[in-house]
C-alpha cells in the first residue's frame, strides 16, 4: 500500500514535469515562430 | 416432440440447459443492452458508442447455440483463441474474429480513435495559454493518481489497478491501450465499464458542478485579454505537433503508437492536408467507434462479466471519474484564487479528457445560470491538454508500473506482452470465458 502510494506521488511528479515541459516548449515554439515571422519582410 | 423444437431453436435450449445464474445474467444483459439503446437513443448516453454496443449486447447474449460436444458458445468472436492454426479456422466461422484479432486486441482501433480525435482538435487553444489549460488537466487527473493505491488497497495487482485507475482519464482508447498492455486477463470488464462511465459524465458531471461550485461563481465572465491575442498559424501547431510527438515517443516508446496517432491527426489537419482530415475524421473515427461499440457489446457475454472481479472494477471506475471531476473543479478554483476571484472554477471540469463532452458539460453547466457567459476556448484548452497528459500518465503507467511487479512463472512479462501484442497472435489470457 505504501509503495503504492509511493508510486502515484511519483507517477504524478514525473507526468506534472513532463506536462509543465510541454507548456514551456509550446510557449517557446509559439513566440519563436511568431518571431520569425513578424522579422519576415 | 418439445426437444425436437428445442433443438430448432438453440438460443431457448441454451437457455433452459444453463445455470440459473448464467440464464438470469443472460437475460439480464438482454435488457441492459435494450437500455443502452434507449438511453443512446435518447442522449442521456452516447449514441455512437451505446446503440452499436446494445446490439452487440443483446445479440451475443441471445444468440448462444451448442457448438461441438454440446459446449454452448456464440458465433460472433472467441477472444480465447491464442495458436495460429485454431485462430485461422475461427476466423472463417465467426464473423467478428478478424476485426477482434486484427484491430482490438493489438490496440490499433484505439490508434484509429486518436487519429480522428486528433484531426477534429484545434490546438490553437492551448497554444494561447500552455500552461493555464496543462495546469488543469493536470489537476483533472486526481482520479487517475489516487485511484491507483485505492485500488491497489482493495488487493488488486499494481497491474489491474493502474488499468482501472486510467478510467479517471476519462479517454476510452487510453483505457482500452493501458489494459491491453498491462491487464490482458481483464481488458475487457475495464474496457466495458470505462465507456459505461464516460457515457454518464454527460449526464453526471453537471451534477458534479452545482454541488461544489456555487451560481455566483458559475457566472463569472472571463477576463478579456490583456492584449490581443494573435491567431496561432498552422506553421506553429504542426511544428508542435512534430516536436511533442518525437519527445513523447523517445520518453515513452511503448505508448508511441497512441502519441504517433495523435499528433498525425493534429499534423494532418493542421498542414491542410483535406483529404486526409476527412478521410480520418470521418470514415476512420467512424468506422472504429462503430466497431469498438459492437465489438464491446459482443465481448458483454454473461461468462465474462459474472466474473467476481467485475465489481470491484464497478466501485473503481466511478470512483476514479468522480475524483478526477473533483480534481479539475480543485484546479479551477486554485485558478479562481490566483486571478483573484476572476476566473470562473467550471472551467477546470474540461480538464478531464472526454473530448470534447467536458468542455460542452462546462459551458452548458454555466450557460443554464447565464447565458452571455462564454467559456468554451478555455474549457477547449484545457480538455485538448486533458487528452495530453492522459497519454503522458498511460505512457508512465505502461513503461513504470510492469517494473514493479516482479514477473511470476505463470505470467507472460511486460515486455513479452508488448511483443506478443505487436505480433499477429492474439495472447489473450483464459479466464474471460
Amino acid at each position: 500500500m505504501l509503495t503504492a502510494i509511493f508510486e502515484s506521488i511519483h507517477i504524478y511528479g514525473l507526468a506534472a514535469v513532463i506536462s509543465i515541459g510541454i507548456a514551456a516548449m509550446i510557449k517557446v515554439i509559439a513566440v519563436a515562430l511568431t518571431r520569425a515571422g513578424t522579422s519576415q519582410p | 416432440m418439445f426437444s425436437q423444437w428445442l433443438d430448432m431453436f438453440q438460443g431457448v435450449d441454451t437457455l433452459l440447459e444453463s445455470s440459473l445464474l448464467i440464464a438470469s445474467a443472460r437475460i439480464g444483459l438482454i435488457v441492459l443492452g435494450a437500455l443502452l439503446i434507449y438511453m443512446g437513443t435518447k442522449g442521456i448516453l452516447e449514441p455512437l458508442l451505446m446503440i452499436p454496443m446494445g446490439f452487440g449486447m443483446i445479440a451475443v447474449n441471445a444468440g448462444v447455440l451448442f457448438l461441438a460436444n454440446h459446449q454452448p458458445g456464440t458465433l460472433f468472436v472467441d477472444p480465447l483463441v491464442t495458436e495460429p492454426g485454431q485462430l485461422i479456422d475461427i476466423m472463417q466461422v465467426d464473423f467478428l474474429q478478424p476485426i477482434y484479432t486484427l484491430t482490438f486486441s493489438n490496440g490499433l482501433i484505439a490508434c484509429f480513435v486518436f487519429m480522428g480525435i486528433g484531426s477534429l482538435l484545434d490546438i490553437g487553444y492551448v497554444m494561447t495559454r500552455p500552461f493555464e489549460s496543462m495546469f488543469l488537466a493536470l489537476a483533472a487527473e486526481l482520479g487517475t493518481i489516487l485511484t491507483f493505491p485505492i485500488a491497489v488497497a482493495m488487493g488488486l495487482s499494481y497491474n489491474d489497478a493502474a488499468s482501472i485507475a486510467m478510467v479517471g482519464g476519462a479517454d476510452g482508447p487510453m483505457v482500452l491501450y493501458t489494459s491491453l498492455m498491462l491487464s490482458k486477463e481483464i481488458f475487457v470488464p475495464i474496457t466495458v465499464v470505462a465507456y459505461l462511465y464516460l457515457g454518464l459524465t454527460y449526464g453526471g458531471y453537471p451534477y458534479l458542478v452545482r454541488l461544489l461550485v456555487p451560481k455566483k461563481l458559475r457566472m463569472i465572465k472571463p477576463l478579456p485579454p490583456k492584449k490581443p491575442v494573435k491567431p496561432v498559424s498552422a506553421g506553429v501547431k504542426l511544428t508542435f505537433a512534430t516536436v511533442a510527438c518525437a519527445i513523447l515517443c523517445l520518453l515513452f516508446p511503448v505508448a508511441a503508437p497512441l502519441f504517433l496517432s495523435l499528433f498525425i491527426g493534429v499534423a494532418v489537419r493542421e498542414a491542410g492536408l483535406k483529404e486526409f482530415t476527412t478521410l480520418l475524421s470521418g470514415p476512420i473515427l467512424y468506422g472504429a467507434t462503430f466497431f469498438l461499440g459492437l465489438m464491446l457489446g459482443v465481448l458483454c457475454e454473461a461468462n465474462t462479466l459474472l466474473n467476481p472481479r467485475i465489481f470491484p472494477l464497478l466501485c473503481l471506475g466511478i470512483l476514479s471519474l468522480l475524483l478526477s471531476g473533483i480534481g479539475g473543479i480543485i484546479g479551477g478554483y486554485v485558478l479562481y484564487f490566483i486571478s483573484g476571484k476572476r476566473y470562473n472554477p467550471v472551467i477546470g471540469l474540461a480538464g478531464v479528457s472526454c473530448v470534447p463532452s467536458c468542455a460542452k458539460v462546462a459551458q452548458k453547466c454555466v450557460s443554464k445560470d447565464d447565458p452571455g457567459v462564454l467559456i468554451l476556448p478555455q474549457a477547449l484548452g484545457a480538455n485538448i491538454c486533458g487528452v495530453i497528459t492522459t497519454a503522458i500518465l498511460c505512457g508512465i503507467y505502461v513503461t513504470v508500473i510492469p517494473k514493479l511487479n516482479p514477473p511470476k512463472k505463470t505470467e507472460m512479462p511486460a515486455h513479452a506482452k508488448v511483443e506478443a501484442a505487436s505480433s499477429r497472435v492474439s495472447p489473450v489470457a483464459p479466464v474471460l470465458h
